[in-house]
């Protein structure tokens, strides 16, 4: 954690997707508890215009949301990025682990969350911070 | 024949033999099994009359005589007509013996009569025996003994001939009268005889009948070449066909010869009898039908191939054309089933499908009648005045097309509800016996029965399997304010600073209310599916209920949702439940928008309507998936996922649909959707007591 924010213009940058406005701040306030950079979208459409403007080292992704739902962005993602950007996907469905094979996603976290396996899934399946920055 | 000349001496010697001989005419010789008899003598010569007596007394005992010497005697006797035999005389002085031959066979067909002459001739004893002369004696003494015996003779005929007779009458009165039909028929076919019972089967009389052959009556080629057949053979057994009767209407009969022929006897003709057996082959049928209908129903429900499987099996005993119309939930009538068949009585083809185009929804009744109850009968399609008042004109050309003149429509009713029709045609007026209307009526129903355990089926697995979905999504939709919740309440376990407690503890009270508002509308939608749900109607302004609603909105999405108010009158309405019709549109649109793209709501009045709309600028609504937007759960099968129950357009529909008005929507992919739903306006009368339930 201490060295995640040691390095804080380093820190990898996580993209929430997630419609629920009160779960969408809990995650939020999770990833500051752990010195972890976020960026927000409240459907897949919000996350591709966020792709856009940064590139975010990991994204936490929501399956059912309007307007475009977490299996639409997992396509146009892999279309834009391939499988550089690591998925993982949140769910409160019985077939989440189907559910997270089916976009590819390297992770998956069902809701409700324990906010400590939360928090080792990322640290897992993020980059690690000095390995990302100081690559030959 | 002895010549005239002698006959006059002949006569004179007789006369003298009568007196000498009478003693001996009870010789002993003669005494035994001599049979009584009252002979008519019919002669003017007293001589001749006493020889002729004394000849049959030697014969018969006792022996009467009746005289007839004149005209008046002769009429006396035949008035009487007590005798047994007659003997006459050719030449008398008032007639001759013809004519008195010809007075006694017309009086007394069955009684013998002898000449006993001495003139005549050939040709009067030919024109004689033509009129019935039984035998003739000449008068001299070489043949005078001969009389007794022909008498004798002569009435052992007539008792054979009697006997013949009654026998003949016995077997006349008994073929006529036999309670089945007796016919003889030529080795060709052609009837000889017929009793009337016959003739009654056959639609004709027995005159009629004679000399017509019995295979222009089959009714089919299939039972004529069996005929051909079993004719050949000159014997008839068991065999069974249908006819058809001199008046159309078709019949079925059993035909066996009696007394089988020896194999070398020829043929002379085929006497047997004909039974109508159309009720026995009813019966099976009727058994065998009515089980193979249920075996069909029972093996798969009222499908469409069982019912036209039904429609089939049912021609050869209900007539010539066979269709079932069923009604569809939205009103609509469609032919499921069709079978009928040609002159040649052969199935056309495979019963047919007219649901795509042929007659269209619409042309057939759902019901038989407005009851939808009774069975509508038509004797005469041609017939336009009864037919024209029982059936639309596009019925009735139907039928006639199709080759009916009599018709029954038959309703197929459940549980006290008409879910269809039966229709069963014939090819000739008045052919559809009440029978066939009977039977008809026991196929529809148990059809119906089949079609109404098949929709409980379907009702009770919907709802099964829409208990099951519903049961996941709340499940799945209670997770989410229950993750942001337990979400707070671990972080707190990590910082418990004053101002995160506080945070804290407003958010978990806000998934608290989350929830619970949650498990009120599952309460309410599981009200909402057993229709335990009544109206407080009340005059509304519904243009202030949008309106409030969406001040209430706009707090928590400021600058989202656009407001246009136009007047409306007030509306007698549920005030809480079209709150909620109103909050769940606009849930909806929020949902579905985009971020930051307005909501527009407008409200106002729509000619006598109140018009509520609601649009938004989210992606539209995808053509799989608009027949199911009202249903519950709709987005569940659907390619795209969203949050929230799912049933919130649900119950704004049921709400809607409770007070009699409309919801609906437009929707244009990638410009948005607009849901709406409209009110009737009415009047509300002033300072009356206008809360009522509904």
């Amino acid at each position: 954690m201490a060295q995640i924010r040691a390095n804080d213009g380093d820190t990898p940058l996580v993209l929430v997707v997630e419609d629920d406005e009160d779960l969408r701040e809990v995650l939020e306030l999770f990833l500051d508890s752990i010195g972890i950079r976020h960026i927000s979208a409240s459907n897949g459409r919000e996350a591709l215009a966020a792709l856009s403007l940064r590139a975010p080292a990991l994204i936490l992704l929501d399956m059912r949301m309007p307007v475009m739902d977490g299996w639409a962005f997992a396509r146009e993602l892999r279309a834009l990025k391939g499988h550089a950007i690591p998925l993982v996907v949140m769910s409160a469905a019985e077939d989440i682990e189907a559910c997270a094979r089916s976009v590819g996603a390297e992770a998956h976290a069902a809701k409700p969350f324990e906010l400590h396996a939360m928090e080792a899934t990322l640290r897992r399946v993020l980059p690690a911070p000095h390995l990302a920055s100081h690559a030959p | 024949l002895y010549g005239a000349a002698r006959a006059k001496e002949s006569k004179i010697m007789i006369d003298r033999s009568v007196g000498a001989n009478r003693g001996a005419s009870n010789g002993p010789a003669r005494a035994h099994g001599r049979a009584p008899l009252t002979a008519l003598l019919v002669d003017d010569e007293p001589d001749d009359r006493a020889l002729a007596t004394h000849e049959l007394r030697a014969r018969f005992e006792p022996l009467e005589v009746e005289e007839a010497p004149d005209a008046m005697q002769l009429e006396r006797a035949l008035r009487a007509g007590k005798f047994d035999a007659a003997i006459v005389d050719y030449k008398l002085r008032w007639t001759d013996g013809l004519t008195v031959l010809r007075r006694l066979k017309a009086g007394y067909p069955g009684r013998p009569v002898v000449m006993f002459t001495a003139s005549g001739n050939e040709e009067i004893a030919v024109e004689a025996m033509r009129a019935g002369l039984d035998d003739y004696v000449l008068k001299s003494p070489r043949h005078a003994g001969r009389l007794a015996d022909a008498v004798e003779r002569a009435l052992g005929s007539a008792r054979e001939r009697g006997l013949l007779r009654s026998l003949e009458d016995r077997y006349r009165g008994f073929f006529d009268r036999l309670p089945v039909g007796a016919f003889r028929l030529s080795p060709e076919g052609h009837f000889i005889d017929a009793n009337p019972q016959v003739a009654r089967l056959l639609g004709a009389s027995p005159a009629e009948l004679v000399g017509a052959r019995f295979e222009d009556f089959l009714a089919d080629a299939a039972g004529r070449t069996r005929w051909h057949a079993a004719l050949s053979t000159g014997h008839i057994d068991h065999f069974e066909t249908p006819i058809t009767r001199t008046d159309g209407l078709e019949r079925w009969v059993q035909i066996e010869t009696v007394a089988p022929r020896a194999p070398e006897q020829a043929v002379l003709f085929l006497e047997g009898v004909i039974v109508d057996v159309t009720e026995r082959r009813w019966t099976a049928e009727t058994e065998q039908l009515v089980a193979e209908a249920a075996e069909r129903l029972a093996a798969s429900f009222a499908s469409r191939t069982a019912l036209t499987e039904i429609a089939r099996l049912a021609l050869p005993v209900l007539g010539s054309y066979c269709r079932i119309d069923l009604e569809s939930a939205g009103g609509a009538v469609h032919t499921v089933a069709l079978a009928r068949r040609d002159a040649s009585r052969s199935p056309v083809g495979e019963a047919q499908d007219w649901t795509e185009g042929h007659a269209g929804p619409r042309t057939w009744p759902a019901r038989a009648d407005s009851s939808g109850h009774d069975v509508v009968v038509v004797g005469d399609l041609e017939e336009p005045d009864l037919a024209g008042a029982l059936l639309t004109d596009e019925q009735r050309s139907t039928l006639l097309t199709a080759g009916c003149r009599s018709v029954a429509i038959v309703p197929m009713i459940a549980r006290g509800r008409s879910v269809g029709t039966l229709t069963i045609g014939a090819a000739n007026a008045h052919q559809l016996t009440a029978q066939q209307v009977w039977l008809a009526t026991r196929l529809a129903s148990s059809a119906a029965m089949a079609i109404d355990n098949e929709h409980l089926y379907r009702e009770a697995k919907d709802a099964v399997a829409s208990r099951d979905a519903f049961i996941a999504i709340a499940a799945h939709e209670l997770k989410t304010p229950l993750a942001t919740l337990y979400g707070h309440v671990q972080l707190l376990e990590r910082n418990a600073t004053p101002e995160a407690l506080e945070r804290g503890r407003a958010a978990i009270e806000r998934q608290c209310e989350r929830m619970l508002a949650l498990v009120q509308r599952m309460l309410e939608m599981s009200r909402l599916r057993v229709g335990q749900f009544e109206l407080e109607l009340a005059p509304c302004d519904i243009g202030e209920i949008v309106a409030t609603i969406v001040e209430r909105a706009a707090t928590l999405a400021p600058g989202r949702l656009l407001l246009e108010r136009r007047p409306a009158p007030l509306v007698r309405a549920d005030r809480l439940r079209v709150e909620e019709v109103v909050t769940n549109l606009i849930d909806n649109a929020m949902r579905y928008s985009p971020r930051g793209a307005p909501v527009e709501v407008s409200v106002g009045a729509e000619g006598d309507r109140v018009l509520v709309s609601v649009l938004d600028h989210g992606p539209g609504i995808p053509d799989a998936l608009r027949p199911r937007v009202f249903t519950p759960f709709a987005r569940e099968s659907s390619a795209v996922r969203a949050p929230g129950l799912g049933l919130g357009l649900w119950i704004a529909k049921e709400i809607v649909q409770r007070h009699g008005g409309h919801i609906g929507f437009r929707s244009e992919l990638n410009q948005g959707t607009t849901f709406f739903f409209s009110l009737h306006i009415e009047e509300v009368p002033h300072g009356a007591d206008t809360s009522q339930r509904r």
